[in-house]
């Protein structure tokens, strides 16, 4: 099977497609990145030929629909598409407007949210189509285990871009953690304004190196974004000790369901730093190792595949048993 | 006769390479036994004349002695270079407080090398450079002292 992806605009979206591809790739299956710079869309099926189109929301265009409508005419096996819905609040009015085009000329069989049931349910009491709950996973390919190394050991650690909209949350719960004698650092891009960044991650090894030798990782987002960051499954993956702010409840019952330690505001961040901090190896040992073991049941992007897949009546469930079978050993 | 190298982005007006003429010129008319080269990136006009030899960064690379660098790139540069017995970082700016886009394996290379002795100007400079690199802050040595950097260098138990 051949999946062509669109390349996704923002950072998450990216994160999210290649996710997907190193799964797929594990599963055996082809995948191509298309960029809309070099090669128009039409060429690009008349080449390639793809089972399944992936594209996220933000990425359509009239030029998609028109070459999916086209290779459903000619190919025998047509292309399916699967579309992402970007994860906002509410439903955007140029993806609405797109993607009622694709409803209409009967393109669309199923929808997918990058986001939780809520937002899905949105998307299907507007299109009228089924729209499943797609969250960010788990990527078993590019998130692993490091090795114990001082030279990356930190007592708690953030990774994430640096927005706006972040800094009152930032201002509340990171940069006063600096202050109190604790060694802190803040990883990603955007110059965060303090002195503890120290630069964006563009290597997974790094990443992984950094995650694992921290005692604590923050994950944090602010609550406007409705964003379901993918970053508590790149922490897990690490088998880094993970403590998430609570976004909203689907959040919070996300966060029970894999036991994932997590705090709801500024104080109650303090009093889980302190008590995680005081927590000896073997303690914090059990709490990432639970975590990681709840994560890996459900919630890689195998298993998001598995579900997309059978959808189209494609069963793949064995061969990610055995994936996922060969990755926790 | 002792060899001493300092390399320095340039001798223009900056704080640190006023001090620095300044201390080695002051250096120099008391002991005769040190030979101090200066080593710069960009040619700048000098604000202070300097009563040692200069030379642009690339000459670095046949220099024989112990060399401190004062940048990132210097001591970006110095890292490869075979011939320089002791190479010492010393940190006058925490620069990467002010890079944009900085990425942090590159910096992490350079603050972490094992062949870098890393020296610094003042206690809270050290305290940030350990807390943020992992590394140990081998001398404080403030205001760009010659007298100090030598003795660091040459006067440490085990050094010839």
């Amino acid at each position: 099977m051949k999946f062509l992806f669109s390349a996704g605009k923002g950072l998450e979206a990216q994160s999210v497609r290649l996710g997907w591809q190193n799964a797929l790739r594990s599963l055996g299956y082809t995948c191509v990145v298309w960029n809309e710079d070099e090669k128009n869309i039409f060429d690009m099926f008349d080449e390639f030929q793809p089972n399944f189109f992936v594209i996220f929301g933000e990425d359509l265009d009239r030029a998609h629909l028109k070459a999916i409508a086209e290779s459903h005419k000619k190919a025998e096996c047509p292309c399916i598409p699967i579309i992402f819905a970007t994860h906002r609040d509410n439903v955007d009015e140029k993806e609405k407007y797109l993607l009622e085009k694709f409803v209409e000329k009967k393109l669309l069989t199923h929808l997918f949210s990058v986001d939780f049931q809520n937002h899905a349910k949105l998307w299907e009491e507007c299109l009228g189509v089924p729209t499943l709950s797609c969250l960010p996973a788990l990527d078993l390919i590019r998130y692993k285990q490091s090795v114990i190394d001082n030279m990356y050991a930190s007592d708690i650690t953030f990774i994430g871009q640096y927005e706006n909209k972040k800094i009152p949350f930032a201002c509340e719960f990171l940069f006063p953690l600096s202050n109190q004698g604790l060694k802190v650092k803040i990883f990603g891009y955007g110059d965060w304004p303090i002195a503890n960044y120290l630069g964006s991650i563009s290597n997974y090894d790094i990443f992984s190196k950094i995650v694992f030798n921290s005692r604590i990782n923050l994950s944090f987002s602010y609550p406007e974004s409705k964003t379901f960051s993918e970053r508590i499954f790149k922490i897990i993956g690490c088998h880094g000790f993970p403590l998430a702010h609570v976004l909203n409840e689907n959040h919070l019952n996300l966060l029970k369901e894999l036991e994932i330690p997590y705090f709801r505001d500024g104080k109650e961040l303090v009093s889980k730093l302190i008590l995680f901090l005081h927590h000896d190896q073997y303690s914090r040992e059990q709490i990432k190792n639970l975590v990681y073991k709840k994560a890996i049941e459900k919630h890689t992007y195998l298993h998001r595949i598995e579900q997309v897949l059978s959808l189209f009546d494609i069963n793949i469930k064995d061969a990610v048993h055995e994936k996922i079978r060969d990755s926790s050993k | 006769m002792k060899k001493l190298g300092i390399a320095v982005n340039n001798f223009g007006a900056n704080q640190l390479s006023c001090l620095l003429i300044e201390n080695a010129n002051k250096f120099l008319a008391k002991r005769y036994d040190i030979d101090i080269l200066g080593f710069y990136e960009n040619s700048i006009k000098y604000t202070i004349t300097c009563n040692f030899a200069t030379m642009q960064s690339v000459e670095m690379w046949g220099y024989t002695g112990p060399t401190i660098v004062t940048s990132l790139n210097t001591a970006h540069d110095i890292i490869n270079i075979p011939s320089i017995p002791k190479k010492y970082f010393y940190i006058w700016d925490l620069e990467w407080l002010f890079i944009k886009g900085k990425d942090y394996q590159k910096l992490h290379e350079i603050y972490t090398n094992p062949k870098l002795t890393l020296l610094t100007r003042n206690e809270d400079y050290a305290k940030l450079i350990e807390q943020c690199w992992n590394v140990r802050v081998a001398n404080i040595i403030e205001d760009c002292n010659i007298e100090k950097l030598v003795s660091t260098i040459y006067e440490t138990r085990n050094d010839s």
